[in-house]
This record gives C-alpha cells, sequence and structure tokens, in this order.
C-alpha cells in the first residue's frame, strides 16, 4: 500500500512538472486562447477543467475495465469515452441550473466548454495506454490537472505583463503568446530527470 | 483575421513531413465526411438544441475509430507516432464547434487551409531539426550530423506557430494599410 502511495506521488509530479498537459502533450491549447480570460477567468475554468477530468476518467476507467474489455469491445472505446464525457457534462449543466444556481452562474458558462475537449479525452486515453490502475488514474488525472492551473496561472500573469511590452508590429497577439509558451516549455524542459522521472 | 482552433494535432505530432501529411489526410475526411452528415441531416435537427450536439460527436467519433482502425491495419508505423493524437481528431474543435455552418464548401476551405499550415509546420520543423525533407538529407551532411534539435522539442513548435501567425498578421496588416491609404486619396 505504502509502495502504491509512494509511486502515485511520483506520478503527480511527473505530470505537473516533467509530462506537463499544456507544454508537453499540447493538449488544451485551445483553453489558453480564451479572448479576454484574466487570472480569476483562468483559475475557474482550470479548476473547471480539472473536475470534469477526475470524473470523466474515473467513468472513463470503469467503462472500459469494466464493460469493454470483458466483452471484448475495445475498437469501440473512442465513441464511447466522447459520449460519456458529453453526457456527464450535461447533466451537471441541468443538475447545476436545478438544485445549485449559484455554482451554475460561477462555472456553468465554462463546464460546457468541456462538453468535448481534447484534454479530457486525451487524459482517459493517454492512462489506457500505460496500462494505469485506479489509483494511478486518479493520481495522474490530478498531476495533469494542477498542471494545467499552473501552466494558465503563469500564462495569464506573461500575458499581463507583454501588454506595457514594446512588441513588434506583426506579433502583436496570437503571435507573441507562441513566443510566450515556446519560452516556458523551453523552461520546463529543465524538469527532465527530477526526482528520476523521465 | 486567423482563428485559433484545434491545435492539439497541429503543434504535437507535426516533428516530420510524413506525420503532417498523414494527420491532415485523415482530419481532412473526418471534417468533410461529418460536415457532409450534419448537412443531411439538417432538416431535422435545429442548431441550438442539445441533441445536435451528440449526433456530430457521434458521427465525428466513430468516423475517428473508424480511421484509427484503418491506420493500425495499414499503417502500423504511423499509428505508433500518431498515437492518440489521431484518435483526439474526433473532439477538435475544428470539427465540434460552429455547428451552425454546415456547408461543404465551408468545410473543404477551412479544412485545406488548415492541412496548408500543418505540412507547413511539418516541413519547416522537419527540414530545421533533423535536417531531411521526407527522409532525403537536404541541407548538407554537416547539417544532418548535428541540426536544431530545438524544432524537433515541444518549444520549437510554438515558435515556428508563432513565426506563421505573424506572417500571416503582417501579410494583413499590409493589406489593411493599403485600404487605409486608398480611402485618403
Amino acid at each position: 500500500m505504502q509502495a502504491a502511495m509512494k509511486y502515485a506521488w511520483f506520478i503527480i509530479i511527473g505530470s505537473v512538472f516533467v509530462n506537463n498537459l499544456i507544454l508537453v502533450r499540447f493538449l488544451g491549447i485551445c483553453t489558453l486562447f480564451c479572448p479576454g480570460a484574466k487570472l480569476k477567468e483562468f483559475l475557474k475554468i482550470s479548476i473547471t477543467l480539472m473536475a470534469v477530468m477526475i470524473a470523466s476518467s474515473w467513468l472513463g476507467w470503469i467503462a472500459y475495465y469494466g464493460i469493454l474489455k470483458p466483452l471484448n469491445l475495445i475498437f469501440l472505446k473512442l465513441p464511447v469515452f466522447v459520449l460519456l464525457t458529453a453526457v456527464l457534462v450535461q447533466a451537471a449543466v441541468f443538475f447545476f441550473r436545478k438544485k445549485m444556481p449559484g455554482l451554475h452562474v460561477l462555472l456553468g458558462g465554462y463546464l460546457l466548454l468541456f462538453t468535448a475537449h481534447c484534454a479530457v479525452l486525451g487524459i482517459i486515453l493517454l492512462a489506457i495506454e500505460q496500462n494505469l490502475d485506479f489509483l494511478q488514474t486518479t493520481a495522474f488525472t490530478l498531476g495533469s490537472g494542477l498542471g494545467g492551473l499552473l501552466v494558465m496561472l503563469v500564462f495569464s500573469a506573461i500575458r499581463e505583463s507583454v501588454k506595457f511590452a514594446p512588441v513588434p508590429r506583426a506579433f502583436k497577439g496570437y503571435a507573441i503568446d507562441f513566443v510566450a509558451l515556446s519560452l516556458m516549455s523551453l523552461a520546463f524542459l529543465g524538469f527532465i530527470g527530477f526526482l528520476g522521472i523521465f | 483575421m486567423c482563428w485559433l482552433l484545434g491545435l492539439c494535432p497541429v503543434l504535437a505530432v507535426t516533428t516530420s513531413t510524413i506525420n503532417s501529411i498523414a494527420i491532415s489526410a485523415v482530419f481532412f475526411i473526418v471534417l468533410v465526411m461529418t460536415k457532409l452528415a450534419m448537412a443531411v441531416t439538417r432538416k431535422w435537427t435545429d442548431p441550438g438544441a442539445g441533441i445536435t450536439v451528440f449526433l456530430l460527436l457521434i458521427i465525428s467519433s466513430t468516423l475517428t475509430a473508424t480511421a484509427d482502425m484503418g491506420t493500425k491495419t495499414f499503417f502500423p508505423d504511423l499509428h505508433i507516432s500518431l498515437g492518440i493524437y489521431l484518435s483526439l481528431i474526433a473532439v477538435n474543435c475544428m470539427i465540434i464547434s460552429r455547428p451552425n455552418k454546415r456547408t461543404i464548401t465551408d468545410a473543404l476551405k477551412t479544412g485545406l487551409g488548415y492541412v496548408v499550415i500543418i505540412v507547413i509546420i511539418g516541413i519547416a520543423r522537419e527540414v530545421l531539426g533533423k535536417g531531411t525533407l521526407l527522409g532525403d538529407t537536404i541541407l548538407g551532411s554537416g547539417f544532418r550530423a548535428s541540426p536544431v534539435s530545438f524544432f524537433i522539442l515541444p518549444s520549437g513548435a510554438f515558435l515556428v506557430m508563432a513565426f506563421i501567425i505573424a506572417f500571416i498578421n503582417s501579410h494583413h496588416g499590409q493589406r489593411k494599410l493599403q485600404e487605409q491609404n486608398r480611402g485618403k486619396t
């Protein structure tokens, strides 16, 4: 049990720093370019993303190992994962609208963004591909969500300060954002080999 | 004006030209066929309803799963190097968002633009990062021996993308300036 917990910690740290969700795996980059999003919005977006990712990876893991694999229906995994996430998100939006209007106003709009999202689907597929068990899948998803949170916060801070920088005319807007992402990715490259994780 | 939709495959698998050609071909086929199916069912579904999203997701994910199995059978090497990004075409923002635009011409236009950008990024990253083009040495054996491997890394993908957006921006900026001058005189 202790060894399993230790391994889970390694997975979390590895997926936050070494195999970052956004900078190394390129999942969920579209979310970074939400028009007009600032620090507060990014915080809400990434927390919603983390919640959706964890819930849908649990559902996906149970569906894969409980239904698809015993019945030898592995070729159906992609439609099943996509539809599970979509149904989950739509049901959550419906539930929040009826029962928790406060939470619906706060997060509802962002929740709909993740009906079909590359990060949510990509995490389930990666967890299945690496043959992770339930605890490891949870750790992997949590770590990836935290990695996304970290990058989104740093990125929004960089974006705020780029506003006051003398940027060449052609590079204004999205182009300088990509240069910033490139430099951030280069900086995160320094974490390779951190605690012996590759 | 450029839109940034569906970036995951653009940046992730464009480390070589052949990969980018393969993923853009699969993407183009899935995009056009999804739009075709949505155009056929336009009579029975209205764009505001939630059921349209589910229909769209079912169509695109089934098509992508088929393409995934086809690639696995006929091009096993490509299937390994494309990895999960081939499956991620099913939820690509280009296919999922904008359900109101259900014409084939729109799909062909956006799809072709996307393919061109992906192939340009693939060529740039392979030539600079490996010194080869489709496997042939192109910039001399000295460059091949010690290429700028920065461009194969994830950060290289972001930088190439930044320069492409800057190029498009400057092109549009010049055109806007010309229009303004024309307005003055």
